[in-house]
């Protein structure tokens, strides 16, 4: 196989005096996640998707969130590169939105006016915004000609106020995303703390977490997270909603992080060098948080990368519910909303659009997390 | 024998009774209550007599009384088959949820034997080529069913069945079934209906069960008395299924036991609320978006029920098997 060829199986690390020097174990797991053309595929899609909607989310959209529009519930203009006589313009162009009555259902609806075209330009001056929150700017990756008000460039449809759903896909990806990120950040630090506790300390400690962990066991998870969910007051903040969602989302899933934390840990400290910490006088908390814990980093971090994708799924399903981050909040969930209805999706089918962007996120979560997983484990090839 | 199963049912009651005072406790933890929402409702259609009525109401559905009060009435009720009144409905909650407790039963009956129907001849296959192009066509297929999640994809069946196809896949009767008495018609109009539900529950069920049968089966194909009834000649097919496929299915059974029971309710939620399916799916949730305590509830307990039983059931096969266990 060519492929394995061109990158060698171990890379001997050569010393400056040419003494060979011995590999290091994460220089190891990184060589064989790079042999893993999957989960390479997944971190990249990953690496775009952090990069489009959770830092330069505004940079992306060509639209603010919140932007109204005449064009309500208007279909997708998509990006044309050939117009009606056949003239190839290698700039894309879209066609205007005309809105026109279906008498058969009695209802707005707006067709394409091929005689207007809008071409698309890059770095286009848009509506003025804070890049990371603190750089000023108002050049948008692409959108219509500034100088031209009635130039509208919605690729993924409008909904019922107006609002371009791409841009707010790539919004709504931003909490999403940060949801995901924040609740593991979360559920890792209560699940190893308590799990390694439990572990080391044995006894009272470990009998009273392991039943509680059992307790949260015996529920089901997503009725008890949506029941949960439910309990968040509608009137509260949306940023006091998110930081309680995602707490929520960590309170509901520690329990099996903690419990393998403690088998991990329960045979970790039967170890020699533990003995040897101890007997030099190390403090408990030492051994627990500079010997023990890292020794589980590589069981917990592929829990971690394969829980993301799981709690960004868990908010959609509250959100999308109607629980928990509610409209005007856009997160992947509130913009699925749209699509509850077999009249919405009859009549406006682009919202959801919103659908393959979770889907290809979740995948490459997976994609990643199984790649890793492959790669920590020193018996595989 | 006897003690072990005396044990496991006395922890699970106890358990039972912990689930219940929580899940009351997180049910009632929405500030107000039904009846606020209820007047907000009323108002928006113009009632103006509505709070009077309300106090009314909420004396005798006890609202007014402290929690710890409210669920002493709920469980000592509960215990003797009164589950309470759902608040939206005005009815009691042991007749709604009798109601739709076939429905859901049959349906996951009808997920769990696609997903079993496909996932283990799959399962099977995969093993025995391992390494083969079935095989890895078969595993990327495993992994994407993984990472597809039910209600997303409920969604676009959804469209595809409506916009594309032009049926009615709502629901789980035709206008025409949807009060009549049973009848063969109305059997076979149900089973049109269900097999988009069931296909969906099938997907996320069938990836997972075919990798751990290929997993399973890969392990037992090591042992030695594979080899030793292939040295007896045994027949290629007889081998895999009388033998091997009868050792790895064990795993399988326990998942079952533990998943089968509480997937009666809890199984798709998200998928039925969308079809909008008559099973008690639907019926949760709308009970959590309304505050119809007692609905939501009894709705966790019985799950958590479930749970408790099905987990013991298969203990107990468990045990019978392996004398190990009982020792525990």
């Amino acid at each position: 196989m060519s492929e394995a060829a061109a990158i060698p199986d171990v890379v001997p690390v050569v010393s400056k005096d040419k003494k060979k020097v011995s590999q290091n174990y994460w220089s190891l797991v990184w060589w064989k996640f790079r042999r893993n053309r999957l989960a390479v595929i997944g971190a990249i899609i990953l690496l775009i998707y952090y990069i489009t909607c959770i830092f330069f989310a505004e940079f992306f959209a060509p639209y603010p969130k919140e932007l109204e529009s005449d064009y309500l519930e208007a279909r997708p203009t998509y990006f044309q590169f050939r117009d009606e006589a056949g003239n190839f313009s290698l700039r894309p162009f879209v066609y205007r939105l005309e809105e026109k009555i279906d008498v058969a259902t009695r209802s707005r609806v707006y067709e394409y006016d091929k005689t207007v075209k809008y071409p698309i330009y890059f770095f286009v001056k848009g509506e003025p915004y804070k890049l990371l929150g603190f750089i000023p700017a108002d050049r948008h990756f692409f959108g219509t000609d500034p100088a031209n008000p009635d130039a509208k460039v919605f690729l993924m449809g409008t909904d019922k106020l107006g609002r371009d759903q791409f841009s707010r896909i790539l919004y709504g990806g931003r909490i999403s995303l940060f949801i995901g990120l924040f609740s593991v950040a979360v559920f890792l630090f209560i699940g190893v703390t308590l799990g390694a506790i439990s572990g080391y300390y044995g006894g009272a400690t470990d009998i009273i977490v392991m039943r509680i962990t059992e307790l949260l066991s015996a529920f089901p998870q997503e009725p008890l997270f949506l029941a949960l969910g439910a309990a968040v007051p509608v009137a509260w903040p949306s940023t006091r909603v998110f930081f309680i969602v995602t707490i929520l989302l960590a309170l509901v899933q520690w329990g099996g992080l903690a419990r393998q934390v403690r088998g991990l840990v329960l045979s970790g400290r039967e170890e020699q060098y533990v003995l040897a910490a101890q007997s030099f006088g190390a403090s408990d908390r030492r051994i627990i948080f500079n010997h023990l814990i890292p020794a589980t980093m590589s069981h917990v971090i592929v829990i971690a990368t394969l829980k993301i994708p799981q709690m960004i799924l868990l908010e959609t399903a509250l959100s999308f519910l109607g629980l928990g981050l509610v409209p005007p909040t856009v997160s992947w969930g509130t913009l699925l909303q749209n699509a509850n209805t077999v009249r919405a999706i009859s009549f406006a089918p682009w919202y959801l659009f919103a659908v393959p962007f979770i889907l290809l996120s979740i995948m490459a979560y997976n994609m990643l997390g199984d790649g890793l997983r492959d790669a920590m484990d020193p018996y595989s090839k | 024998m006897g003690s072990f199963i005396i044990r496991r049912v006395f922890y699970a009651i106890i358990m039972l009774i912990v689930v219940s005072f929580v899940s009351f406790i997180i049910i009632s933890l929405p500030a107000g209550d039904f009846m606020d929402q209820k007047i907000a409702e009323l108002q928006a259609r113009g009632d103006q007599s509505a709070s009077m009525r309300v106090d009314e109401y909420r004396e005798r559905y006890g609202l007014d009384k402290p929690v710890l009060t409210q669920y002493w009435l709920w469980i000592s009720n509960f215990v003797q088959g009164d589950f309470g009144i759902s608040f939206e409905f005005d009815r009691p909650v042991r007749e709604l949820i009798g109601q739709r407790f076939t429905l859901s039963i049959i349906l996951s009956l009808a997920t769990l034997i696609l997903t079993w129907a496909i996932a283990i001849p799959l399962g099977v296959y995969s093993a025995v080529n391992q390494y083969s192009l079935g095989d890895q066509v078969v595993t990327a297929i495993a992994f994407i069913g993984l990472g597809v999640p039910g209600f997303l994809l409920a969604l676009v069946i959804l469209y595809i069945a409506v916009v594309v196809l032009g049926q009615d896949v709502v629901g789980l009767f035709s206008q025409k079934y949807l009060d009549a008495p049973w009848s063969l018609a109305r059997v076979w109009d149900l089973l049109k209906h269900i097999w988009v539900p069931a296909l969906i529950g099938a997907v996320t069920g069938t990836a997972g069960t075919i990798r751990i049968m290929r997993g399973n089966l890969l392990n037992t194909f090591g042992q030695a008395f594979i080899e030793a009834a292939r040295a007896r000649g045994l027949k290629q097919n007889s081998v895999i299924w009388r033998h091997a496929v009868r050792m790895a299915i064990t795993p399988l059974i326990i998942i079952l036991g533990t998943e089968a029971l509480p997937g009666i309710i809890a199984g798709n939620l998200l998928v039925e609320r969308v079809l909008n399916l008559p099973t008690i799916g639907p019926l949760y949730i709308n009970a959590l978006l309304s505050q119809d305590m007692y609905m939501a509830g009894t709705v966790l307990v019985l799950i958590v029920f479930l749970l408790l039983v099905g987990t013991l059931i298969t203990d107990l096969v468990l045990a019978w098997t392996d004398p190990r266990i009982r020792l525990e």
